[in-house]
């Protein structure tokens, strides 16, 4: 068994077993279950204030669609749906691994626990290589920029620099929350296999968990938002 | 509590305190509870897919023109409750501390007051007065600088697009000044300036203007690119008089029920062309063809 020094290990910290078993809660808390609680809570407000950056998105995304229908149905078009809908599946996947890894942890499934996260971490890269390869780089190409970018010649309406500034900011913030889960999923592989987790304490792995979950969810709204208008 | 009560025996010390902890987030998921929701979400997808081929398909079949709320309506419903679903169970909401959720519930309150309350605004500007609906300049007011696009002046790290004109409309007279160079030295045209091309050609013939000599020159070498043609401006035949439906679209689309003014006017107008129509009166001259100049 790895061991780890634990900080605040009190009185019964022992060499020879896990960080898991001997970890105990900060000493502000009464126990380890009021620790999950206070831990889970502040990820649900970040999570809120992170549904509220992208509803500064949708507020775009429904005043410009309504406004400018037609660059937006134009726009859409010029967008493969079956690059989005691939990338849909790797991330529902993706959250089901997840989802698996907080299982795993709970029920002290060591092997279990890294093999999905490993998972979570390749369904990521796989995310970003099909967004930046088949997505991102011929857009840039071809000029289907933001506003002051735009040089794509072929529009139907005016307004169309305003759904690419649309998408490229939408798709954008999305993947950069993406890139920024990958650099936690490295983070939580590395300490589980370190053994830092187990039935008695997952915090990280439950938190990066609903994290990655909202990733997930803001991408269910996007896709057919994007690629999936008429 | 028995979870607390299999801790260590240092735990020991702070459970005398009164250990009113509880048990909250700790239901152990089944796997395969996990492996159904993944089930429905995979079909969900599906679903939100084929509701826009039916859409597609519907709306070719029987000529009819299906408003914009159904498609948002329809994906919205199916990705909220897509989303439902993993909050429930992925993000155990359903076996969690109740004000986990209240604050979900909360966020999402703010969210529609946020959106509902913005697009009500703009949505019923010009309910009572007129103006307050129009627009100044179509895309953009132009007098800007922006990054030099391919074709500007050796050594240029920037270009000023002029005064009216919009930024979409700068793209096609850029796209002008590289086809007359590429074409000038004999060069092959990227596909998208080769539709490009067909397309200006459409848009001049049907205003009844002359052809700038690059596209004189175009017209000339247009066999070299006739698949490229036949492949994004849908039928092959570029200056067929049905061409322009299938310009630029790579696949069927919806007509759209809900237009502005100055779109209602291009639609019924779209079997000829609409361009100059759509760039605003001050951009039509700058716009239509820089290279004849």
């Amino acid at each position: 068994m790895t061991s780890f020094p634990v900080e605040n290990s009190g009185l019964g910290a022992a060499a020879d077993r896990p960080y898991h078993e001997t970890y105990r809660q900060a000493e502000h808390f009464r126990t380890q279950a009021d620790e999950f609680d206070a831990v889970k809570l502040g990820v649900w407000l970040f999570l809120a204030t992170e549904i509220l950056l992208f509803s500064g998105l949708f507020v775009f995304y429904g005043i410009m669609r309504m406004l400018h229908p037609e660059a937006f149905i134009h726009g859409s078009s010029l967008l493969d749906w079956r690059w989005g809908l691939l990338n849909t599946l790797v991330l529902l996947y993706s959250s089901y691994t997840v989802a698996s890894a907080v299982r795993c942890a709970q029920v002290g499934d060591q092997k279990g626990l890294q093999r999905n996260i490993l998972i979570t971490f390749v369904m990521g890269l796989l995310f970003l290589v099909i967004k930046f390869v088949f997505e991102y780089a011929p857009k840039y190409a071809e000029g289907k920029l933001p506003g002051f970018w735009y040089s794509y010649p072929n529009w139907e309406s005016p307004y169309e620099p305003l759904w690419w500034g649309m998408y490229w900011g939408a798709t954008g913030v999305h993947a950069s929350h993406v890139i920024i889960g990958m650099g936690l999923f490295v983070w939580l592989y590395i300490r589980a296999r370190k053994l830092h987790f187990g039935p008695k304490h997952y915090n990280a792995v439950e938190g990066v968990g609903l994290y990655w979950h909202i990733v997930d969810v803001v991408w269910i709204f996007l896709f057919p938002m994007l690629y999936l208008i008429h | 509590m028995a979870h607390a009560a299999s801790h260590s025996a240092a735990h020991a010390a702070h459970a005398a305190h009164g250990d009113h902890g509880h048990d909250h987030g700790h239901i152990v998921i089944p796997q395969r509870t996990l492996l159904v929701v993944f089930g429905i979400l995979l079909l969900g997808t599906l679903a939100t897919v084929a509701a826009a081929q039916i859409e597609v398909w519907f709306a070719a079949t029987f000529d009819v023109v299906i408003p914009q709320w159904v498609n948002v309506a329809v994906a919205l419903s199916i990705a909220a409750v897509k989303s439902t679903v993993v909050a429930l169970y992925f993000m155990q909401l359903r076996y969690d501390n109740p004000f986990n959720s209240l604050v979900v519930v909360f966020t999402l309150f703010t969210l529609a007051f946020f959106l509902g309350f913005t697009m009500l605004d703009l949505g019923s500007r010009k309910a009572l007065y007129d103006y307050k609906g129009s627009y100044v300049t179509a895309g953009g007011q132009g007098n800007i600088s922006v990054p030099a696009r391919p074709g500007a002046p050796a050594g240029a790290e920037y270009e000023t697009i002029p005064a009216g004109t919009s930024i979409a409309q700068f793209a096609r007279i850029t796209a002008a000044r590289q086809a007359e160079q590429t074409l000038a030295n004999g060069g092959t045209l990227p596909a998208q300036l080769a539709v490009f091309c067909a397309q200006e050609i459409q848009r001049l013939q049907a205003d009844g203007k002359p052809l700038p000599p690059y596209l004189v020159k175009f017209e000339q070498v247009r066999e070299q690119y006739a698949a490229i043609l036949a492949k994004k401006m849908g039928h092959g035949h570029a200056d067929s008089a049905h061409a322009e439906q299938g310009a630029s679209a790579n696949h069927a689309r919806v007509r759209t029920g809900l237009t502005l003014p100055e779109f209602s006017q291009h639609s019924s107008h779209s079997k000829d062309s609409g361009h100059s129509k759509d760039a605003g009166p001050a951009a039509t001259p700058a716009g239509d063809n820089p290279a004849a100049k």
